[in-house]
């Protein structure tokens, strides 16, 4: 028994590095890594989690739910530069994209959630997103009988903060994006134009690569925002959000440092940026070699690297499920809850 | 209920008093069960508690999971060891892109859960206090690493621009060349330092000294080229070169002390000091385990043993319900044949006890009967006495003088009567009869016998008048309940009582009360025995005194006070007087049943008695007694026999 299990153990490890290593002959040898093609994720936490995306009852006004930040026709990103959450609440920075974010090797800008578990924990009660707690969470989805079944069916528990946890993260690790440029790393020569190669060369001969690396092209790291020449006052205005990482170690050296964002989807993506100050990518390009790479490129070389990040756009973009039926119920509750708020103070 | 209650009225809370006693007793037998059952329960289950807890102290510690943790704790060193690996891979850019670096991140806390969850096992602090040391270090490691790739990105970044920007710059000066070819010379200087830098940088990436960097530092500043001196794109392009150079020589020592000490981080002691310190608590906790086995079995050997010697108990204890149950069954067999037995025994008992009764109220009745006669007698005796006398005295007259005078005057009467009688001897006959009647007259017989008479016929009166205050006490000539008045009993009872009260003075204080409906006959027996007793109580003293009063309760009650300040009734005697058999009296004196006569006869004709008494003060008992009779009046109980016996 001791043996067996000792075994097991052994050879789930050496599964889990083999699933994190899936270096297959045909793959190329690249700085950049195709996603994963198959993901082992329990399909029913995934359909739950698809209804709690678009479900605005987390918010604690029932105005917002993930997909209001995270549009899907967007690349799963925000096209507004701030994040609107609960009661109009203004965010610091733009919500990146929620597709492939759980291979990002932390979340947020500053990277201060470890795992989108902890992400979804603390998105809860933030003021600025849905203004809410857990207690409240709870309450209303256990009042939707629907809800509250499909729960039972999969978690014995039924409806609590940590499977609505684990079912958000679930679907939103479901939420992968294959594209042109994977096909190509998985050894489709003919998946990209000549072009796209020819971008493709200069992204890794200028440098890019450095930080846009790995199976997300990024999120994989930090790097401070303007290490070729100061960024922010340049910029000038600066806020507490662009202080990044240093608001989490409070170390000197992490003023302006950021996660490297995905450069997945990023055609879709716009604005760029923590601050979502560049509106094209044109203009992000043209931030990124002077800020980061502190360098100089010729318009066209810029160019062919545009058209590469457009190869990495994904192929089928995630669709939203359904709102949930319930969703319509909520509306009277609220009023009701606004009436009896008036009724208090009158 | 208080004791006083208790001492004041035995007769009524004294069954009371048992009962309560029996259903407490009942009572307690049944909580005393409940609670015996409750303990017995609580023993036993305090037993298999400590059996359990003994048990799962004795069990709880799975080597498997000693197993478990130094698999994951090898696991672990390996998974660092493999980090390690890829941070320098990263370094010497043998790795393409950071997610060797990032991919152990999930796996490493995975592990670390695992391990704190398994290392529960062995409860210690010690083992707590390592894991979270070790996961202090590995979120720095982590940490470090974070940092690495970022100084390695900025430094690779540089790296691989700087040839790119020699080559660049090498165009930019031989087309500068060409085109001024008065700086040729300077161009060619300057393209000689941007090669020497390009070189020493490339050599100081590999072997990177203190000494190198501080000569390129001196080779940067030498070729920082004036804004006058050269082409302004030449200027711009030397300046961004050298800009990166500078880069490369800050990021390769930032890197390398960031390389330091992720090389420093003491992961492996860490992990093996877990490993340590878990294979001593858990050492500790089999130790422990060892040491509650043994306890287990010291104790489940215990427990065994008691099983055996209750075991046993129960045996003896069966058979002794056995031996208990022939007996038993015995018994009852021959029960029946003993309850008759006794039953028959009790009656005779009972039999006896009423002949005793009855013997004992036959001789109050003689002791009554022969107080009275004693009275009646010496009544009687009296005018008796002189009855007799004055008979006597006129039995003797009648004797002498009258029967000498009647036989003169016969003699005379025959004398004058015979035809041959003399004168003289007439007249000598006449002279002796006259001389007879003389010597009546001087002696005055005929007054002195009339007054005899007299005597005698008052005598007689008097008898008849006791005869007849008899009749009025015994009533036997009247209906058993009759209309009377109390003050006639009482004046009846104390006329036969007259020889007791002789030496008393009695005062009568007689309101006008109505006739009451009584038995007069057993009223009297009461009022006697209470004034006999006064009397008794106030015995040969001084200015002893009995006062009878007679007045009216209320409307419907006619109340008689006997006071007497005789000797009074002790306070703890005072309860007991009406009881039955009670006496204060000598044995043989008396029965003990007068009062409680007296109380019986009372109730039954629905009235009360009441008795207050001090010592050496005086006793008043007071009789209450309804003008109307009560419903179960007359009574043919044991009293009013004996009041008629008394009668009788």
């Amino acid at each position: 028994m001791i043996t067996i299990r000792g075994w097991l153990v052994a050879v789930g490890v050496a599964v889990g590095f083999a699933a994190a290593t899936p270096i297959a002959a045909a793959t190329l040898d690249e700085p950049l890594r195709p996603l994963p093609s198959a993901s082992a994720l329990d399909a029913r936490k995934v359909a739950l989690g698809s209804r709690l995306f678009v479900d605005t009852r987390f918010a604690q006004d029932n105005s917002v739910s993930c997909a209001s930040c995270h549009d899907f026709s967007h690349g799963g990103a925000d096209p507004r530069p701030r994040s609107v959450g609960a009661h109009g609440g203004v965010s610091g920075a733009n919500a990146p994209s929620v597709f492939n974010s759980g291979l990002n090797f932390r979340q947020l800008w500053n990277g201060s959630a470890a795992s989108l578990e902890e992400f979804v924990q603390r998105l809860i009660s933030n003021p600025k997103v849905f203004a809410s707690n857990w207690e409240e969470v709870v309450g209303k989805f256990r009042r939707d009988p629907a809800l509250t079944d499909e729960f039972s069916r999969i978690y014995p528990d039924g409806v609590t903060p940590a499977n609505i946890i684990d079912a958000t993260a679930t679907y939103t690790r479901s939420l992968i994006t294959p594209s042109r440029f994977d096909r190509y790393l998985r050894g489709d020569a003919h998946a990209i134009t000549a072009d796209e190669l020819q971008g493709y060369v200069k992204f890794k001969s200028y440098g890019c690569v450095a930080c846009h690396q790995g199976v997300n092209v990024g999120g994989n790291m930090f790097q401070k925002f303007g290490v070729m020449g100061d960024y922010f006052q340049q910029r000038g205005n600066v806020t507490t959000a662009d202080l990044g990482r240093y608001a989490v170690t409070s170390r000197e050296s992490d003023r302006y440092v950021f996660k490297v964002p995905s450069l997945r989807n990023v055609e879709l993506t716009a604005p760029y940026f923590h601050d979502g100050s560049a509106a094209t990518l044109e203009a992000a390009v043209d931030i990124m070699f002077r800020y980061q790479l502190g360098r100089m490129a010729p318009t066209e070389d810029k160019a062919l690297i545009i058209k590469f990040l457009k190869t990495l756009t994904g192929e089928r973009q995630p669709q939203l499920a359904n709102a949930p039926a319930s969703t319509s119920r909520i509306a009277p509750t609220a009023m009701s809850v606004v009436a009896k708020r008036t009724a208090g103070k009158s | 209920m208080s004791i006083a209650a208790l001492t004041q009225d035995a007769n009524g809370v004294l069954p009371a008093r048992a009962k309560g006693r029996a259903r407490q007793a009942s009572a307690d037998r049944a909580s005393g069960k409940g609670l015996r059952i409750l303990m017995v329960i609580a023993l036993g289950a305090g037993l298999i508690g400590v059996l359990a807890v003994l048990y799962l102290k004795s069990s709880n510690v799975d080597t498997e999971k000693k197993t478990q943790v130094e698999g994951y704790l090898k696991q672990l060193k390996q998974l660092d060891a493999e980090w390690n690996v890829d941070v320098l891979k990263s370094r010497m850019e043998l790795n393409k892109n950071y997610d060797p670096l990032t991919s152990p991140l999930p796996m490493l806390a995975a592990l670390q859960r695992r391990l704190a969850r398994e290392a529960r096992v062995v409860r210690q602090r010690g083992t707590e206090r390592a894991l979270n040391e070790l996961r202090t270090v590995f979120e720095e490691k982590i940490d470090l690493v974070d940092q690495f790739k970022t100084e390695n990105a900025i430094l690779k970044n540089s790296l691989r621009y700087v040839p790119t920007a020699v080559d660049e710059l090498r165009v930019q000066i031989f087309d500068a060349r060409h085109a001024t070819p008065a700086l040729a010379g300077k161009l060619a200087l300057l393209e000689g330092r941007v090669n020497q830098i390009l070189n020493d940088v490339l050599k100081y990436n590999l072997i990177p000294d203190a000494g190198t960097a501080q000569a390129i530092a001196a080779e940067v500043a030498a070729a920082d080229p004036a804004d006058d001196a050269y082409p302004e794109d030449i200027v711009a392009s030397v300046r961004n070169y050298l800009n990166h150079v500078r880069t490369i020589l800050a990021q390769r020592v930032i890197e390398n002390d960031v390389l330091a000490r992720i090389a420093a981080m003491p992961m492996t002691e860490k992990i093996d000091q877990v490993g340590e310190v878990f294979d001593r608590d858990f050492a500790a906790a089999l130790d422990a385990s060892n040491r509650y086995r043994n306890y287990l079995v010291a104790y489940a050997s215990l427990l065994l043993a008691l099983l055996v010697y209750i075991g046993s108990r129960l045996f003896r204890t069966y058979r002794i319900i056995a031996r208990v149950n022939r007996e038993l069954k015995h018994a009852n067999e021959t029960l029946e044949q003993r309850v008759r037995e006794r039953t028959e025994e009790l009656s005779r008992t009972l039999d006896h006890l009423k002949e005793s009764e009855a013997q004992l109220v036959q001789s109050e009745k003689m002791a009554s009967l022969g107080q009275m006669v004693a009275g009646v007698a010496h009544e009687i005796n009296t005018p008796l006495a002189y009855v007799r006398s004055s008979l006597e005295t006129v039995q003797s007259h009648c004797a002498g003088f009258l029967r000498e005078f009647i036989e003169e005057m016969v003699r005379l009467v025959m004398l004058m009567r015979s035809a041959d009688v003399s004168e003289r001897d007439v007249a000598e006959q006449f002279d002796k009869a006259v001389a007879l009647m003389d010597s009546f007259n001087e002696y005055g017989v005929i007054d002195e016998m009339q007054g005899l008479l007299n005597d005698g016929v008052h005598g007689v009166d008097e008898i008849t008048g006791i005869v007849v205050n008899l009749k009025n006490f015994s009533r036997l000539d009247r209906s058993q309940v009759a209309r009377c008045r109390v003050e006639e009993c009482i004046d009846s009872t104390l006329h036969l009582a007259k020889s007791v009260v002789a030496k008393t003075k009695v005062k009568k204080l007689f309101a006008s009360t109505l006739p009451i409906s009584c038995s007069p006959s057993q009223i009297n027996q009461v009022l006697l025995n209470l004034v006999t007793n006064a009397v008794q109580a106030i015995g040969d003293a001084e200015n002893g005194r009995v006062t009878i009063v007679s007045r009216m309760q209320d409307a419907g009650h006619v109340a008689v006070d006997v006071i007497d300040n005789g000797t009074g009734i002790p306070a703890d005697v005072l309860p007991r007087i009406f009881d039955p058999f009670f006496t204060t009296k000598a044995v043989g004196k008396g029965t003990g049943l007068g009062l409680s006569i007296v109380y019986k006869i009372i109730e039954q004709h629905g009235g009360a008695i009441n008795v207050h008494s001090k010592e050496g003060v005086g006793t008043k008992f007071t009789i209450t007694l309804p003008v109307e009779p009560a419903a179960n009046m007359p009574d043919a109980g044991p009293a009013t026999a004996a009041a008629m016996a008394i009668a009788a």
